[in-house]
């Protein structure tokens, strides 16, 4: 065993924690190395100082002191169980058991009643809604928003929708005439400025005949969500210089 | 009650390694245990007057300081009195008992998240707690011991918390490494590097302050 090896045993030599054939071979090297045998004694000094300072040693009327107050605290906690504690001591664990499993089961139970009272709720609009063609025609006063050489901000917002959602879904609520104007009237408005009451929208008529007023450059969106507490709102700069500059082609 | 109380208080003081006093000492307070653990309130008492040295000694190791230690103490007894009904006869109490107070050592150190004070010898006075003060020992005696306790808490302020918890428990309490491993929840390899870490980081502690007072 050479000196490096034994320096990095002796902190446990000197602690006796070392198994004994290990230790031989530590306590053979420390017969003949000086300078590990020096170390070990420097280690065993300090062990013996470690050891020399003892923890206070507590007296009787301290001691006696510190049990009364932790009975007195064991006292009180007694006097005043927790909720949970009440609980166990009155149910037996079956009991919490089946009341545990009874609240998981009333949550799953809900959460289905609520998945499936989002995907049924028609005011629930993650796609496009189609209006019926002669409603918003009749609303505008437009009978061809196409060839009228530039289209209806509510007809454009309505493409730009229909470019990033499911033609499927659109479809689907497209065959509801009252649903789909409804939710036509909450989807797309162009109101005066952004500071309008975000209720008046929800006013088909109102929203229809925002949507034919051209003299104001902003385009406001909205779209209620089956949560009444969310809806989501978004300005868009009314694109009419660039529409009057479009070729037909566009 | 008070004669049979005493009687094993002084086997549990009087045992020492390497006859595992944890298990011993578990064994003959026994019966007390399950009395304690069915709540019975006198028979934990019992269980304080018992062990409340060792876990009083091993919070100060742990902590620093008599008041930290006194404080932590009694939170180990109450949650030995919260969480008795879960301890199994089988198991160890003594083992169990120092776990539950290096758990609540290292809650505190947290918690306050206080650097390690240095006990001073006024402040051991003021609390007029120990022994050594009470006892009319030589005063001068009794400050120089002071000063190395004081000492011998810096050093160990210098360890980290897991090297310190195994010192304590092993150079301090008088645990074996495989009791040390067991209440930590190490392997007796881990305890056993932590530990000479943490003598070498005492002697070097030891050899600075001497080098400096030279």
């Amino acid at each position: 065993m050479n000196c490096r090896r034994v320096q990095k045993l002796i902190p446990l030599h000197v602690g006796g924690d070392l198994r004994a054939n290990v230790a031989n071979q530590v306590e053979s090297h420390l017969d003949w190395c000086g300078r590990c045998n020096w170390l070990a004694d420097e280690y065993k000094e300090s062990q013996r100082w470690l050891h020399a300072s003892q923890p206070p040693q507590f007296d009787e009327t301290f001691l006696n002191d510190f049990k009364r107050s932790v009975m007195k605290r064991v006292t009180e906690n007694n006097a005043r169980p927790s909720l949970l504690a009440s609980l166990a001591r009155q149910w037996s664990r079956r009991q919490i058991l089946a009341l545990a499993a009874s609240f998981i089961v009333l949550g799953m139970v809900s959460l289905y009643f609520y998945q499936e009272r989002v995907t049924d709720n028609p005011q629930v609009i993650s796609g496009v809604v189609d209006e019926p063609p002669g409603e918003e025609a009749k609303a505008t006063g437009l009978s061809q928003p196409e060839s009228a050489g530039g289209e209806a901000p509510g007809a454009s917002s309505n493409r730009r929708h229909r470019g990033s959602n499911s033609k499927g879904k659109s479809r689907s609520m497209a065959g509801h005439p009252v649903v789909a104007s409804q939710a036509a009237a909450t989807l797309v408005s162009q109101t005066s400025g952004t500071t309008e009451p975000a209720k008046a929208i929800t006013d088909p008529n109102r929203a229809l005949t925002g949507t034919a007023n051209r003299s104001r450059d902003m385009l406001r969106i909205e779209i209620q969500t089956g949560d009444p507490s969310i809806r989501i709102i978004w300005f868009a700069p009314k694109e009419t210089a660039s529409h009057q500059n479009k070729p037909a082609t566009d | 009650m008070p004669g049979e109380v005493s009687e094993i208080a002084l086997m549990t003081d009087r045992l020492e390694l390497p006859d595992s006093p944890s298990k011993v000492a578990g064994s003959v307070l026994g019966p007390v245990i399950a009395r304690a653990k069915a709540g019975d309130v006198a028979a934990f008492e019992q269980i304080i007057e018992c062990y409340q040295r060792k876990v009083l000694s091993t919070a100060w190791g742990m902590l620093g300081h008599p008041e930290d230690a006194q404080d932590a103490a009694q939170e180990v007894f109450l949650r030995v009195y919260k969480y008795l009904a879960g301890f199994r006869l089988d198991q160890d109490f003594g083992a169990w008992l120092y776990r539950i107070t290096i758990n609540v050592c290292r809650d505190q150190v947290r918690k306050r998240g206080h650097q390690d004070q240095f006990t001073s010898f006024e402040m051991e006075q003021e609390l007029g707690n120990f022994e050594a003060l009470s006892s009319g020992e030589d005063i001068e005696a009794a400050a120089i011991h002071s000063q190395q306790r004081a000492m011998v808490v810096q050093a160990l302020a210098t360890l980290s918390k897991k090297e310190r918890a195994a010192i304590v428990l092993r150079d301090l309490e008088g645990l074996s490494t495989e009791e040390v491993a067991q209440v930590l929840g190490s392997s007796q390899a881990t305890v056993r590097s932590q530990i000479s870490t943490a003598r070498a980081k005492i002697k070097e502690y030891r050899d600075r302050v001497l080098s400096r007072t030279r």
